[in-house]
């Protein structure tokens, strides 16, 4: 950890020493246009012999149509020739007249058109022709739902805040953006609804986020491990999602999204432990069910992280605690099998991650062959050679299977990885071994937090309230109030109304 | 001189109820049953109710001692007795603190040796404990509190197991009701209040609560809470156990989950010791918190150091404590010294605070 | 700070690799599963170990394999054993042990100690008495595929439901340990290729000093415990044979104190299902009122003539004298002069039911 802080405490200092060199000669027009003109999709012209105007444009960046019917035939008509009078025949009202160089850079970069005009030094029209290569909206992969909304954020940040905005129409929605990045200078949007946020949340968030310094922000996971509160933590701090529907509902809730540029994942917090563990599907449910499986992929998860290190600690310590029925079953498939418990178990842990590893490697058809293939053939043979016994082979399964069942998979790789140090622990003191391991597991979570706000709630601190939509999801009418989690100053979402119905006799 | 801490380090009075209560359930509820049932027989239980209720009598003084100091017992010991000899009683009342840790810790790694593991040293697993229980503390009292509040949480589905014993209870144990002296009953009810003992820790969190004097009805439920689990517990053991059974069974908790037979587990005593782990585990990282928040308050000491040391110190002496007797001598030793401090020091410091106060405010 | 913590939590258990327990690895033990104890002398006693060996497979039968060792001490013992068997001996997991006869007469005060100390050793573990040497018992072939200890286990459990009390190690310890009653066993022979229960041991303190036949372990077991499930035949004055099935019962003792002399009543009440009269018709009220008569007395009788055994001996395995205890002008002195004489009465209470398919 040291070594990364360091080598981004050098990163930091060289790049202030590039900005100092760049604001010590200021920088000109032509100067810059020289620099641009060294790439050979810089085009730069004048249009004709008998116009004073320039154009300069990355003919990869630029929608080359907007300037061949709205910028091209006015200059030519136009008979004047300052850059003001071009501005206001253009009919295009994305443009700019811009004496800063530096600006006028970005703008170059980031898809304008820049128009000169001969004789002015430092001015220049600015017109925006932003050709963006986007891949259309598509179906949620990650957080597949059967039923509810099929959309899913793309690499577009405005396509994504557009399928946040449509989703909650109201001016009190927030977009903040800040760029990040000294060579990547991603565009990112903290998202809010006024007055239902915290503003102390949104400080917290753009403070870390305008201290981010680093040259490369290529995905939303830069900024969620660079802004988590404790950077030597497996655990996710803030959950991403590809799932608007999902934006919208924890805005709603008085929560905080960070949506990068070029990356389909958007990022919400603060958030909580359990709060990982629940689908957004869980809504689409009625209430019984979705408690039901939340309820479910809590088991699952203490399975996932428990079983094996329990099989471990079982049986290489405690052969007392083995029911007489399962007895001779144990006995017969680990007698003749060279390794013991935990070696087995290890392999056994280390071959699932091989085929999960392989599978989302491999474009999805192979992967999906490889992880029958390597279950089935793998497996079997292992039994039938004896390296394994077939009741760990079982149990290794189901953990895995288990740990598959985490909505969040950011959450799922940590549950994958903290079952290591329990298996060891396992092999080294038995089932103590396992509740030391848990207990300091605990420690770190009670510690933890998530924007300043405790990662375990709403179990600790206890919030009962909170309890309705964590473990449980009761009933619409009965969440009438936003999580304590978020401190938002509007608690309650919406009056209940009296669910009193008369009480009438049975064939009224 | 005496600072309050940060408002957000600060708990709400409603997890009072889990501090006492986490700290009133320890390791003496694996066998207290032995101890009272020695003096008072299966009479022994009305020793649990009278002295929980002199506790609760307790908490009340040490409620008005507190909400009339508003802060912790060193403010008030400097207070009332000025600095050097209120210095020197919040110095004991530390190691008075570290002592709790001590016990606890050392009994449960007696039981690890004596039902678990024969084999292993004690060094390693006092080692581990005190490492687990360092880095809760290094967290704060919120972390502190969390733990208890979460321990008590773990150990509640301990209470389900009981079922099992009542299968093979004789309910006629219990009967004749009153079948001790007054005397007897009296020797039992001061054996059962040391299992009461650890409340006092109130008096180093209590400026960490928020809004104090609203917590005293928390501290009452989380006795009453505690004098329920005990009452509880007995009430399973006498109807389980013959009473000349039980006067030989040292673990009578740990004995009567032998036949706990859940399906898929068998021998329950190892799962429940496992878990076990999770209730004294509050109880010392509570010790060894005020403790160390003592020796912050009275030296100029950071609390983290005062923590260290004080780590060092228990991993030393628990070593050092080789064999049962050792233990038993030691726990006889704290709990006469908690006994004299709860019934007589408490009392005797409200006066004296009462009195000091009168004077100097005339 | 927190990243060195982090590292100590890894290297900390790699360090102190030395500080770990032994692996008890499940199929590197050897489990003794049944224990047998014999006698050998007054000092001496032999130790008998069941335990099997299950070879590798899916369908593979478990191999018994039994062990035995003469010594003066349970730990004497086992060192011996331990020094024929291939892999260390492990007790956690017995679920029998035998005493043979000659053993328990002689008392069993050393055997039980060492089995309540030990903590690995369970609750539910099955006591039992036995005709033959313990030792044969474990070492033979029984007309069973599973184990032998498997075997015996089941035989006793079976039995334990529906024909005798239930009695395990803690049972066992509780009557032992109470000062004002006395344990009994289950006993057990050798029948051909089969393990038969055949009656009860009584016990007087450590020493067995009676034992009862099957059918009035029956008839303990009503007058000691509620329970549903049994069946008892019984003849009626006729000649005919009729039995009561899907019995259940429910015994109450109660112990009066009356110009310093105790009188105890048990009061059992019975119900059951009258099957299989051929010659009778059991729709007929008079029937079942002359069955249920018949029951009453025949439960009567036997009881009174076995209770007066058990004063007899001085010995109280229905725990009568921890009822006693349970009154609060209770003296412990006159009660043991009394008991052998004391009045004790039987009140049974039978209710029958026709059943069965066919009228």
């Amino acid at each position: 950890m040291g070594f990364f802080k360091s080598k981004l405490k050098r990163f930091n200092r060289d790049n202030k020493q590039k900005k100092n060199e760049n604001s010590e000669h200021e920088l000109r027009i032509d100067e810059l246009l020289h620099r641009c003109k060294e790439s050979t999709d810089f085009v730069s012209y004048r249009y004709s012999e008998s116009s004073p105007f320039y154009i300069h444009y990355y003919q990869t960046i630029v929608e080359i149509n907007i300037l061949h019917q709205y910028v091209l035939p006015y200059i030519n008509e136009n008979e004047s020739n300052t850059l003001f009078d071009l501005q206001q025949a253009i009919p295009i009202d994305n443009t700019e007249i811009i004496d800063n160089v530096h600006e006028i850079r970005d703008k170059l970069l980031t898809g304008c058109i820049v128009i000169e005009v001969k004789g002015s030094i430092q001015e220049a029209l600015v017109i925006s022709a932003v050709s963006l290569e986007k891949r259309p909206v598509s179906m949620p992969e990650v957080e597949y739902s059967v039923v509810g909304p099929k959309e899913a954020f793309v690499e577009s940040i405005d396509a994504n805040i557009n399928l946040v905005r449509k989703r909650l129409p109201i001016p009190d929605l927030i977009v903040e953006e800040v760029k990040i990045g000294s060579l990547t200078k991603t565009r990112v949007a903290v998202l809010y609804i006024k007055g239902v946020t915290d503003k102390e949340n949104v400080n917290t968030i753009l403070q870390r986020l305008k201290e981010i310094h680093f040259d490369q922000i290529v995905d939303s996971s830069f900024i969620n491990q660079i802004i988590s509160d404790n950077h030597n933590s497996p655990f996710p701090h803030l959950i991403d999602t590809e799932r608007p529907d999902r934006v919208a509902s924890v805005l709603s809730e008085g929560k905080i999204t960070i949506i990068v540029d070029g990356s389909p994942h958007a990022l919400t917090g603060p958030t909580t432990l359990v709060e990982f563990f629940s689908a957004f599907e869980d809504y689409f449910l009625s209430w019984h069910i979705a408690s039901i499986f939340r309820l479910v992929r809590l088991f699952a998860v203490f399975f996932s992280v428990l079983s094996t290190s329990l099989y471990v600690a079982v049986l290489t310590y405690h052969y007392e605690m083995i029911p007489e029925n399962l007895l001779n079953p144990l006995i017969a498939s680990r007698s003749g099998i060279p390794f013991p418990p935990i070696l087995e178990a290890i392999i056994l842990e280390l071959t699932i991650e091989l085929l999960r590893e392989a599978g989302a490697r491999l474009p999805t058809k192979i992967g999906q062959t490889i992880g029958i293939v390597g279950g089935i053939v793998i497996g079997t043979a292992a039994v039938q050679a004896g390296l394994t016994s077939n009741v760990l082979l079982i149990i290794v399964a189901l953990a895995a299977l288990a740990s598959f069942t985490t909505p969040v998979y950011q959450m799922g790789n940590t549950i994958r990885l903290i079952r290591f140090p329990f298996l060891i622990f396992a092999q080294l003191w038995g089932l103590l071994g396992v509740t030391f391991c848990f207990s300091y597991i605990l420690c770190h979570l009670l510690k933890m937090t998530s924007l300043g706000r405790p990662y375990l709630a709403p179990v600790y601190p206890l919030r009962l309230d909170d309890l309705r939509d964590s473990l449980f999801r009761l009933p619409f009418f009965m969440q009438t109030k936003r999580p304590m989690q978020v401190r938002s100053p509007v608690r309650t979402r919406f009056q209940p109304k009296k669910h009193e119905k008369p009480k009438r006799d049975i064939e009224d | 001189m005496f600072p309050l801490p940060k408002e957000d380090k600060m708990v709400s009075p409603f997890f009072v109820f889990y501090l006492i209560h986490a700290m009133q359930v320890g390791v003496g509820i694996l066998g207290f049953e032995r101890v009272i049932v020695q003096s008072a027989g299966y009479s022994a239980w009305i020793a649990i109710l009278a002295s929980g209720a002199s506790i609760i009598g307790l908490i009340w003084i040490s409620y008005r001692i507190l909400n009339k100091g508003n802060n912790d017992i060193v403010a008030i010991h400097a207070d009332i007795m000025g600095k050097w000899i209120g210095g020197f009683f919040s110095f004991l009342f530390s190691l008075y603190f570290l002592s709790f840790a001590l016990v606890v810790l050392r009994s449960y790694v007696e039981v690890i040796q004596v039902w678990v593991f024969p084999e292993v040293s004690q060094w390693i697993f006092v080692l581990i404990i005190i490492f687990l229980a360092y880095s809760y503390v290094t967290g704060g009292f919120r972390v502190v509190t969390g733990v208890s509040y979460l321990g008590i949480l773990y150990g509640l589905p301990l209470l389900l197991v009981k079922f099992y014993p009542l299968q093979y209870a004789d309910y006629g144990n219990l009967l004749p009701i009153f079948n001790a002296s007054p005397a007897d009953l009296f020797k039992a009810s001061k054996e059962m209040t040391l299992n009461f003992l650890g409340f006092e820790t109130l008096f180093m969190f209590y400026p960490f609560i928020k809004d104090g004097p609203k917590s005293e009805k928390w501290a009452y439920f989380g006795v009453l809470f505690s004098i329920f689990i005990y009452l509880l517990t007995a009430f399973v053991t006498f109807v389980y156990f013959n009473q000349e059974q039980l006067k030989g069974t040292i673990w009578a908790t740990l004995t009567l989950w032998k036949i706990v037979d859940l399906i898929i587990v068998e021998r329950f005593e190892y799962i429940g010791i496992s878990v076990w782990f999770f209730t004294i585990l509050p109880n010392i990282c509570i010790g060894l918190w005020c403790a160390s928040r003592g020796m912050n308050r009275l030296f100029p000491v950071s609390q983290r150091n005062a923590l260290k040391m004080f780590c060092l110190l228990l991993f030393m002496i628990s070593v050092l404590l080789t064999d049962r007797q050792q233990i038993d001598v030691l726990q006889k030793v704290i709990s006469q010294i908690g006994l004299y401090t709860i019934y007589f020091y408490l009392p005797f410091l409200l006066v004296l605070q009462y009195i000091i106060m009168k004077v100097k405010k005339g | 700070m927190k990243s060195k913590n982090f590292l100590w939590c890894i290297t900390l258990p790699l360090i102190l690799t030395g500080c770990i327990p032994s692996p008890k690895v499940l199929e590197d033990i050897q489990l003794v599963q049944t224990i047998g104890y014999d006698y050998v002398n007054d000092e001496e006693f032999e130790g008998t170990a069941g335990s099997s060996n299950i070879p590798p497979g899916e369908q593979s039968l478990p191999v018994n394999e039994v062990f035995s060792a003469k010594g003066k001490t349970s730990k004497r013992i086992r060192q011996e054993i331990q020094a024929e068997a291939a892999r260390p001996i492990v007790v956690g997991r017995v679920g029998l042990v035998i005493f043979n006869k000659e053993l328990a007469e002689h008392g069993i005060e050393k055997q039980i100690d060492s089995l309540q100390r030990n903590p690995s050793i369970g609750r539910k573990l099955l006591l039992v008495v036995s005709k033959e040497k313990a030792k044969d018992i474990i070492d033979s072939n029984y007309s069973q595929s599973d184990s032998v200890s498997q075997y015996l286990i089941d035989v006793v459990e079976q039995n334990i439901e529906a024909t005798i009390p239930e009695i395990n190690l803690h049972r066992f310890l509780v009557h032992y340990y109470s000062k004002d009653a006395d344990p009994f066993l289950p006993l057990i022979e050798k029948q051909g290729k089969h393990l038969k229960v055949s009656g009860l041991g009584i016990f007087k303190e450590d020493k067995l000093v009676d034992t009862i036949s099957f059918g009035d372990a029956f008839i303990f077991k009503i007058l000691y415990e509620k329970f549903r499930r049994g069946q008892f035949e019984v003849e009626l004055s006729g000649g005919e044979d009729v039995s009561l099935e899907n019995l259940s019962s429910k015994p109450k003792i109660r112990v009066d104190k009356r110009n310093g002399k105790y009188i105890a009543t048990f009061k059992v009440k019975v119900n059951g299902r009258a099957m299989e009269g051929v010659d009778l018709d059991l729709t007929d009220k008079k029937t079942i009122e002359r069955i249920e008569k018949a029951v009453e007395k025949e439960i009567t009788e036997r009881a009174e003539k076995m209770i007066k055994r058990f004063q007899e001996m001085d010995t109280d395995p229905l725990r009568i004298g921890e009822k006693a205890r349970q009154r609060s002008d209770f003296n412990r002195k006159e009660w043991r002069e009394q008991y052998s004489q004391m009045e004790i009465k039987i009140e049974a209470k039978v209710n029958a039911v026709q059943s069965g398919i066919i009228e």
